[in-house]
């Protein structure tokens, strides 16, 4: 019930980075301390393991945990939570807890945390049922982790393109077709993964705006259109595109918004639009200047 | 279909768990053949690669052991149970504890539990988890030096294992901190 509190949590503990800052020449703590996870902090079994919490205010052990699937190391779905179990945890055991008291024989912890008393339910067997000290501090919400994947995200650079392509001259009055590069219009994801949890960032192009540097800003829905020699040389882009009326040089910024969305740990969400720019530099002539 | 079907092994053989403190002080490595015969059935499938599984891990565990007495890090029951990564690990902890001078004494309790086997179907993978007891083991110096040591306790242990050539073998491990379990 307790749990109930800490909705869409995710507990995340590990062992290994308590331990990182032993100088070489510490004594070992047993005949294992050579090959245990300080010696391989990069190792993914030394990373953390995540209890599932629910992600549904209201939502007791024995309910499903609202719309999040729940599977197991083998990839079977099985229930989030089981009551008197607990909830599952990315090594397929189940986690209940925290418990208002130490188990008999735990050593003291340093730090805000829980001892959870973790369960294995695999129907191939399981015989081990012990407690885990999970830390509060190393709780991470799927919201946190998207953001992660967010950062993550690498969208591709902007390349706009023109019609007459610079360093050609644009002539008044004649249209300019405009348009972004293929490559700067693919959608990208990324992802952030803490061990049995991860979430994906999807960033889609969502719009182009282009502010032609005369003054007037062209609403692309999308990419544009390439220009072919088949549209003809007076023809206006059907999507993208802008007729300068005065000679000069203009600077074109070209702005793509990126609609990012993710995904992950049974949740998902939307974050702020991310977006891409490029700047274009184009002169125009008025028609008798063309040599 | 193995969806379904592992899914309605969960429902039916979903164990009542003992409570806490069902400690095995006393775990019986044995070297088993592995599954090797046809399974009649899914359950016994899981059940004869899940018992080869766990024997592995323990028998792993017995090997390194047994290594650790003389830090021999090129002990051949090593190779038995361990391949790949945790084979490298344990191989480069023993060459660590030679190079030392140090030699190991002491037995481990381990309780191990198979979590997770794939494919449902005659697997080829599973996942061991166990709270490894390591109190009753110490490092000590080959030539009698004194040896200023801490005390082992409780750790937390995540492996993976994988069947090669017919033998289930600990391919991956991470052995976390003295009291991440109890």
């Amino acid at each position: 019930m307790r749990l109930k509190r800490a909705t869409g949590i995710f507990l995340v503990f590990s062992a290994c980075m308590a331990v990182t800052g032993f100088a070489v020449e510490q004594a070992k703590a047993d005949v294992v301390g050579n090959v245990d996870c300080v010696q391989d902090p990069l190792n993914s079994q030394c990373k953390v393991v995540v209890v599932q919490l629910p992600g549904k205010t209201g939502t007791g052990p024995g309910d499903s945990g609202g719309s999040s699937e729940c599977r197991d190391p083998g990839g079977t779905i099985v229930p989030c939570s089981i009551p008197g179990r607990g909830w599952l945890g990315s090594d397929g055991c189940y986690y209940d807890g925290p418990s208002s008291q130490a188990p008999p024989g735990s050593p003291p912890q340093s730090g805000p945390g829980g001892w959870y008393f973790r369960s294995c339910s695999a129907p191939w067997g399981a015989n081990g049922a012990w407690w885990k000290w999970i830390p509060d501090a190393a709780r991470v919400t799927p919201e946190q982790l998207a953001q992660q994947a967010v950062s993550r995200l690498q969208l591709p650079t902007l390349r706009m393109h023109a019609n007459p392509t610079p360093p050609a001259r644009q002539l008044v009055f004649l249209p300019t077709w405009l348009w972004a590069d293929p490559v700067s219009w693919n959608a990208r994801s990324a992802t952030a993964a803490v061990s049995g949890l991860s979430v994906t960032a999807n960033a889609r192009p969502r719009g182009m705006r282009i502010s032609t540097g005369d003054g007037s800003t062209v609403n692309c829905g999308g990419p544009g259109d390439a220009w072919t020699s088949t549209a003809g040389a007076s023809a206006a882009s059907p999507t993208c595109g802008h007729t300068y009326t005065r000679a000069g040089a203009y600077t074109l910024t070209a702005t793509v918004t990126w609609e990012v969305s993710w995904t992950g740990g049974g949740s998902s969400g939307t974050v702020p639009s991310l977006t891409t720019t490029a700047s274009l530099t184009l002169l125009v002539v008025e028609s008798q200047a063309l040599n | 279909m193995s969806n379904l079907a592992a899914r309605v092994l969960t429902v039916v053989l979903l164990p009542a768990l003992a409570a806490c403190g069902t400690n095995d002080p006393a775990p019986k490595p044995t070297t088993t053949t592995t599954a090797s015969t046809a399974a009649k059935s899914p359950v016994n499938d899981i059940g004869t690669a899940s018992k080869a599984a766990e024997d592995a891990y323990r028998n792993m565990w017995k090997a390194f052991i047994s290594a650790s007495r003389a830090s021999n890090p090129n002990d051949p029951e090593l190779a038995r149970y361990a391949s790949g990564h945790a084979l490298d690990v344990l191989m480069r902890g023993l060459q660590q504890s030679k190079d030392q001078g140090l030699l190991g004494r002491g037995e481990v309790i381990l309780r191990p539990s198979v979590s997770g086997l794939e494919p449902a179907t005659a697997p080829t993978k599973a996942a061991v988890e166990d709270c490894v007891d390591t109190s009753g083991t110490a490092m000590y110096k080959a030539d009698g030096s004194p040896y200023q040591d801490s005390l082992g306790g409780k750790r937390s242990m995540s492996a993976s294992l994988e069947l090669i050539d017919g033998s289930w073998k600990v391919v991956n491990f991470g052995l976390k901190a003295v009291g991440t379990c109890a």
